[in-house]
């Protein structure tokens, strides 16, 4: 028997079901107790999806396995149906790792844990769902569930008892809108393909072929339909109203999930069916999606550049990097697809890890405002190193990891229009103004610890912590692996993004 | 043996390991022998390295960085006549400058943080030039970036060491970005980023993508060797401690723009845009800077401009093909200027941080000071272009290349192609003349108002350790003999050193190399460029010294300023300025306040000052950047982050909600009751799924 055989996709799916069930059954285990058990199967999860990732490594391995067809309703075609390519395997790989980090760093939560905990494991098992279904419907059912822990994490454990109702319902309302028109268009999808009488089907692979054959106009409108869905997900401007509150509002290992992981998901659902569901209508599309995106750089960037929370302007920097993945992918270039996957991996590393440093900091000074901080280096210096190193990785130093990705979606984006790099790398600079602002805000400066809030701290004033140490230091370490060899993401991804791309323009092009 | 490149990069890496991960266990004499002993034995490794017969063909130590599709970008180290050329000035000067910093540090506190990064800098130096190919070059030019930006700022409790860091990285990525865009439009041309391939590529003979990579490539050399229009960051990089700027803002990082103008000098030598602009650039720079030193006040921005006009030098020689001339300059530079810089610092250290050369004076006949001023006269001799001194030779040399007073000169290849007459080059050449006489004036200005006159400042100066005198000899000797390194038999040094990379490159685009040989210049120009040079000293002489002009400390200065009623008289001038009135006089008369971020004056100021103001900053680039670009941005961050996207947040919230007011209601209603809602469409959605699904069953 295969080793691809084995269904190691539901198991990955289903397991941390089954631990949040776990978490909330067992009533009277100690929480300690139980955290330790939500972190050995987030660990667990995370040994599990390194094996997909490791039968993928030698970069040679064409389409998908991993493969599960379970006949649902038979003459009808409903199946569910799960696979993963090279591109699933490193963004499974990548939940199940933010999934682990989110869950260690919720060791502390003080209301209701256990089920904060069981949220948290949810929301990681439907994003690794949402990233191996190859089934228009299973996708779409994932993509659904992913909001429920979701929506409950920021609406009951936010941080403000005032705001976060408000940020919870706007971010699924919106959310919501966008893959209800998504819904509609799978329907719509399922009775123009589905020959009179034959079998509908909505396996990805099978109805890339049928797409093809579609009237270029519903091509195009399924394909807008699809890309309402992905648009506000990701999101871009002008849909991202519900991000900056939501970000701020969640508790931070929520927040990690958001922006580490679910932001990916609507950048994924832009790539496998934006791009390669719809091949033509997405080269029609391409400087519309452009556009957005490099409006969201610049807009993302010049909002950090003046905002003055510390969260708030992670998430609007979020904001903007996540328009350049959406710009890699629209480039319609290996350069820019595989830059776009390989920022996906690198984004989902720094930003959890730049959100929990803040965090980090907030826990000591009880205050998120910038104004309220500077000259902190002094005193805490090792802190000082570590936001030097993540805010640095962030802006894309050369050597560090998102400098990679921002390299080939940019050579991408260059090669589709000099235009768009052009415009592009004006994000590149704005991000160095307000990293260095945020940084430079917090450490530099003359020494200000008068207006850091004592009472709102809920650790002591010491520099790192072990456990810190414990959480940050693979991340650096991570953060300079892949900045120093991304050949490691990017030397997997090759293949399966060239033959995409190249059965994507003969799609295109073949009718 | 060329394979020592390997260990030249490694060994101090190693010692920024060593002293960023360990350093709080050391003492400080430890932490000091790690990051001298690195960089020390990478001069010995460089020394071993250049000491080889014949260069090899390909790179050492490569691997794959990243590889997508057609784009396979391998990183490796490239040993050959240039990067050895490199090597040898950043580890040689390097370690000089480290030894000197054990004395000028040694009351730091965060003396192990300093050396930290003094050696990641010199790592990536070493990185910048070693790698073979564009992107680890990209690496390298970024590290040391963010190197020189820790360094700008090492006094982090100084806002206006804060604010010049800040400056200098966002400056620095705008290169970094202008070298991004040059690389995709390399890669896009010639398929390849490695030196070898890429610069010897078929495509290199026509195209127009060779002047836009040209032009992309220049905008990173300009914000890293601060050249206009991104000069503005350097003269304020002085923030740093002083061995920084002699090290990063004068010998090495600076220069690195020249290297790739040089080390890319197929692509730059075959656009015809280049022969027009590259010349044109620095030429202005050269005296943009120069008129500007002429006005400064804080000795160490006299050779911050100083340094700007010098490289100004180094590009109007690399714009006409005399690479050798400018990589030349570029070595006796990096002796002479540290050499000032150092004796700069001998005088600060002595002075317990005194910049203001207003408040020196006489410190030639202070014991303690004595050897810094003699030191100051060789370097400042050098750069004025006295024979003997090694900087008469580097410049003679570029001002050979230019034809000063027409005659039989050859134009090369791109600049027949692009039409750049005769004439034009020789008024190029000319504003080099009058360039190098008002350098001679303003160095001696500086050594006249530091060194000579009354003595204006308070207390004693104190002794310098002999770590910090002993690496000033070693300079003070390199910048007297260092010219005749490249003299033996008449120039051919030079070209014989850098003939594997004038023939290696030379193959398919124009060939533009202008070897120093081919410009042997003749006795009319060897007195212009003297001349020059003598006329400058004479004159500083002349006004400073023969007829002393009165020069009032900043403490008298700022006490009778014409407009000012009483300002409170305190000991010391830093204390001066904790109030905005008091700060925008001492931004007047040019005094750095150290405790405000933004030393500048403001728009009135400024438009009512006359030239010295003008001058002093900078022909006013800083508040026109204010005015274009800074305040506007800041203006729109803070427009789109407060207002607007908070605006678009609400109009949203009430749109979902009903009223705004009515808001926080709606949203305890729907806490409870909107989950139910929320299921319920799911199973809508799912019942009509499955009607569909019904209905499918039914036709068949």
């Amino acid at each position: 028997m295969n080793m691809a055989d084995f269904p190691l996709l539901s198991v990955l799916i289903f397991l941390p079901f089954v631990g949040a069930i776990l978490l909330v059954a067992l009533a009277n285990v100690p929480a300690k107790t139980l955290h330790s058990l939500a972190v050995f199967l987030a660990a667990f999860e995370f040994g599990l999806s390194l094996v997909i990732l490791f039968y993928f490594a030698d970069g040679s391995k064409r389409g998908y396995y991993w493969g599960e067809n379970i006949e649902w309703v038979r003459p009808l075609g409903l199946n569910y149906q799960l696979g993963a390519d090279s591109i699933s395997a490193w963004l499974i790989v990548l939940t199940t790792f933010v999934t682990l980090i989110a869950v260690i760093s919720a060791a502390n939560m003080s209301q209701r844990p256990r089920l904060y905990w069981a949220w948290l494991l949810a929301l990681g098992g439907s994003i690794v769902g949402v990233f191996s279904s190859v089934n228009l419907l299973v996708f779409y059912v994932f993509w659904e569930v992913m909001l429920i822990p979701a929506y409950f994490m920021i609406g009951s454990w936010g941080a403000t008892p005032g705001l976060r109702a408000k940020a919870a319902i706007r971010f699924v309302l919106y959310t919501l809108a966008g893959s209800l028109l998504m819904l509609i268009a799978m329907l719509a999808l399922i009775f123009s393909t589905t020959p009179a009488g034959g079998t509908p089907s909505l396996d990805f692979v099978t109805i890339r072929q049928a797409v093809a054959n579609l009237p270029e106009d519903t091509q195009r409108w399924l394909f807008l339909a699809f890309a309402a869905a992905f648009v506000v997900k990701v999101p871009l401007v002008p849909f991202h109203s519900w991000q900056p509150d939501a970000y701020v509002e969640a508790p931070t290992p929520t927040t990690v999930m958001l922006a580490g992981v679910m932001s990916k998901t609507g950048a994924y659902g832009f790539l496998r069916f934006g791009v390669l569901l719809f091949p033509a209508a997405a080269s029609f599309y391409a400087p519309l999606l452009c556009g957005l995106a490099l409006a969201s750089i610049i807009y993302g960037a010049l909002a950090a550049l003046g905002a003055r929370e510390l969260k708030r302007i992670l998430a609007y920097s979020s904001l903007s990097h996540l328009g350049f993945i959406v710009l890699g992918i629209f480039a319609l270039n290996n350069q820019g697809v595989n830059g776009a996957v390989l920022q996906m991996v690198n984004h989902g590393i720094t930003t959890p890890a730049l959100f929990l440093a803040a965090a980090a900091l907030t826990a000591r000074t009880g205050t998120n405002d910038l104004q309220k901080m500077g000259g902190l280096q002094g005193k805490w210096p090792r802190m000082a190193a570590l936001f030097l190193i993540l805010s640095l990785a962030s802006l894309g130093l050369p050597g560090l990891n998102q400098f990679a990705g921002e390299f080939l979606i940019l050579g991408g984006a260059f090669q589709s229009s000099p235009v768009y790099a052009i415009i592009g790398v004006i994000g590149v600079v704005l991000a160095a103004w307000y990293m260095m602002r945020v940084f430079q805000g917090i450490w530099h400066g003359p020494e200000q610890t008068s207006l850091l809030d004592q009472q709102a701290a809920t650790l002591p004033p010491t520099d790192m912590r072990p456990s810190e140490y414990a959480l940050f230091v693979p991340l650096v370490l991570l953060i300079i692996v892949l900045g120093v060899a991304p050949v490691i993401v990017t030397g997997v991804l090759d293949t399966t993004i060239t033959d995409w791309l190249t059965q994507a323009a003969k799609l295109a092009s073949g009718r | 043996m060329p394979e020592a490149i390997g260990l030249v990069l490694l060994l101090p890496f190693l010692g920024f390991l060593i002293n960023a991960l360990f350093g709080n266990r050391l003492s400080k004499a430890a932490s000091a022998w790690v990051a001298c002993g690195a960089v020390g034995l990478a001069f010995v490794a460089a020394v071993v390295m250049a000491l080889t017969p014949n260069w090899p063909n390909g790179a050492a130590l490569t691997y794959d960085w990243t590889l997508s599709g057609s784009w396979k970008i391998s990183f490796g180290l490239l040993a050959d006549p240039l990067s050895a050329w490199m090597c040898l000035i950043i580890t040689g000067v390097g370690f000089l400058i480290h030894v000197y910093s054990i004395g000028y540090m040694s009351h730091e506190p965060d003396f192990r943080r300093y050396f930290a990064y003094l050696n990641l800098f010199v790592t990536a130096m070493l990185l910048l030039v070693t790698s073979d190919n564009f992107v680890g070059l990209l690496i390298g030019w970024a590290n040391v970036g963010l190197a020189s930006f820790l360094l700008i700022g090492f006094y982090t409790e100084r806002p206006s060491a804060v604010a010049a860091a800040r400056k200098a990285i966002v400056i620095n990525t705008i290169g970094d970005v202008g070298l991004i865009l040059g690389i995709f439009t390399i890669i896009t041309n010639t398929g390849s980023l490695t030196y070898r391939e890429a610069l010897t590529s078929g495509n290199i003979a026509s195209g127009d993508w060779r002047n836009w990579a040209a032009l992309f490539l220049f905008i990173a050399c300009a914000a890293k060797s601060a050249q206009i229009p991104l000069q503005t960051w350097l003269p304020d990089a002085m923030e740093g401690p002083t061995p920084v700027s002699a090290l990063i803002h004068a010998a090495t990082m600076v220069t690195a723009g020249v290297y790739l103008v040089v080390r890319a000098h197929t692509i730059f030598g075959a656009s015809e845009w280049a022969a027009w602009f590259i010349p044109i650039i620095g030429a202005l720079t050269a005296f943009y800077a120069a008129t500007c030193a002429l006005a400064q006040t804080d000795l160490k921005r006299v050779l911050a401009y100083s340094t700007i006009s010098q490289l100004g030098y180094m590009f109007m020689a690399a714009g006409v093909g005399a690479y050798e001339a400018s990589m030349f300059h570029l070595l006796t530079h990096a002796f002479f200027k540290a050499l000032l810089f150092l004796s700069a610092g001998l005088v600060i250290h002595a002075l317990a941080g005194e910049q203001d050369m207003r408040n020196m004076g006489g410190l030639r006949r202070e014991g303690a000071t004595r050897f810094a001023a003699i030191s100051f006269i060789i370097g400042a001799l050098a750069i004025s272009g006295i024979p003997i001194f090694s900087g008469f030779f580097s410049k003679e040399a570029i001002l050979g290349s230019f034809p000063l007073l027409g005659g039989d000169y050859v134009l090369n290849a791109s600049q027949q192609a692009a039409g750049v007459p005769v004439w034009f080059l020789a008024l190029i050449g000319w504003v080099g003349v009058v360039t190098a006489f008002i350098t001679a004036f303003y160095m001696f200005r500086a050594y006249f108002l530091t060194f000579e006159g009354k003595t204006r400042f308070e207390g004693h100066p104190h002794a310098n350790p002999q770590s910090m005198t002993v690496p000033v000899g070693v300079l003070a000797v390199l910048t007297t003999v260092g010219g005749f390194l490249a003299f033996e038999g008449g120039w051919n040094t030079l070209e014989t050193w850098f003939a594997p990379i004038k023939d290696e490159v030379a193959q398919n685009g124009p060939n533009v190399w202008r070897s120093i040989e081919t410009n042997r210049f003749d006795v009319v120009g060897l007195v212009i460029g003297v001349g020059a040079g003598v006329a400058g000293i004479a004159l500083a002489y002349i006004i400073y010294m023969a007829r002393p002009v009165r020069v009032k400390s900043t403490a008298t200065a700022l006490a009778t300023m014409a407009d000012s009623p009483k300002p409170v008289l305190v000991e010391n001038p830093k204390m001066y300025a904790a109030k905005a009135t008091q700060s925008r006089r001492a931004a007047e008369i040019g005094y750095i306040d150290r405790e405000r971020s933004n030393p500048g004056p403001g728009v009135n100021a400024f438009l009512r000052s006359g030239l010295n103001t003008f001058l002093l900053y900078g022909w006013g680039f800083d508040l026109l950047y204010n005015l274009l670009i800074v305040w506007p941005g800041k203006g729109t961050a803070s427009l789109v982050a407060h207002w607007f996207d908070r605006g678009v947040e609400q109009a949203v919230d009430s749109g979902l909600g009903g009223s705004t007011a009515g808001a926080s209601k709606a949203a305890r209603r729907t806490e409870t009751g909107f989950v139910r809602n929320y299921a319920l469409g799911i199973l809508l959605g799912a019942v009509a799924i499955l009607i569909y699904v019904a209905v499918i069953g039914l036709q068949r």
